[in-house]
């Protein structure tokens, strides 16, 4: 399955490459070749070469072969809060800037300063939960074996130890 | 040129809309890995502590939300909306909130100053 992927996108690099040739060839040939119809080609292939490349990364993400599974995790694998609310910001306002640009005007839009505050909240959250957390192992010496609560997990309280004593 | 625009255009909005659907996917997935943790279960039954650490992606949620809906009426001017003060406010008394809960777990001064002593 992974061969025939392979020969695909090899056939369609091998396709992509060759039509500005072509099209050159076509347009000295066959048509007044000016400034306007080069630029036509060069941008085609732009676009189709990046939407390739988008693909490509894509289809690695979807199939694991670009692992973001521990994206919003702990390395220990417990869940981390911060990160989670990073991520949040972070692509809402990434892909809010991707609509204004598909959607408005056509212009670079302009970032107003609360919209960098909330990201300078968002990522000092983040900092600052990693930093209690490095903080925390080099004054516990359990650097390896992060403590209970050691992580931005919500952690259950500890139960109490039964009393020997009583229990017997 | 306006067909190769419109081209891009379509292109930006499939790679964009590809990469938040595997997104999407993945954070579900993680999110119940962890909802299949017993602690994480114990977790949401726990105290004030427990609610104070969630609060936070609860109120990150709501103000991204709310950021969202702002901006349908800002494609006239072709700007980023700003947020409004009392969602920064809130944003971060609910961060600071989280972090003080964060530090207390970590730190545990009181703790720590007892644990030194029976040393």
């Amino acid at each position: 399955m992974d061969n025939i992927w392979k020969s695909i996108i090899r056939a369609v690099f091998v396709l992509v490459a060759l039509c500005p040739v072509a099209m050159v060839i076509y347009f000295a040939l066959f048509r007044t070749l000016t400034k306007d119809y080069l630029l036509l080609v060069l941008g085609s292939e732009l676009a189709v070469l990046l939407f390739i490349f988008g693909v490509i990364v894509l289809y690695a993400l979807a199939t694991d072969q670009i692992k973001i599974d521990k994206l919003i995790n702990e390395p220990s694998g417990d869940a981390s809060i911060s990160r989670f609310q990073l991520l949040i910001f972070t692509f809402t306002i990434a892909l809010s800037f991707v609509y204004l640009v598909i959607i408005g005007p056509g212009k670079f839009p302009d970032v107003p300063n609360q919209v960098l505050i909330l990201l300078g909240i968002s990522a000092s959250t983040y900092g600052v939960g990693k930093g209690l957390q490095v903080v925390n192992g080099m004054t516990s010496g359990t650097a390896q074996q992060p403590a209970a609560g050691a992580t931005d997990t919500p952690v259950p309280e500890a139960k109490p130890e039964p009393d020997p004593a009583t229990t017997k | 040129m306006m067909v190769l625009r419109a081209g891009l255009r379509m292109e930006l909005a499939l790679l964009v809309a590809g990469f938040c659907a595997v997104l999407a996917w993945k954070i579900v997935r993680c999110v119940l890995q962890w909802a299949r943790r017993r602690e994480a279960r114990r977790a949401l039954r726990g105290g004030v502590t427990a609610v104070l650490r969630l609060q936070m992606p609860v109120a990150s949620l709501l103000v991204a939300l709310y950021y969202l809906t702002r901006l349908p009426p800002a494609t006239t001017s072709g700007d980023l909306p700003p947020v409004p003060g009392f969602a920064l406010a809130g944003l971060a008394g609910s961060q600071l909130a989280f972090l003080a809960v964060l530090a207390h777990g970590l730190l545990r001064p009181f703790g720590n100053i007892r644990s030194e002593g029976e040393r």
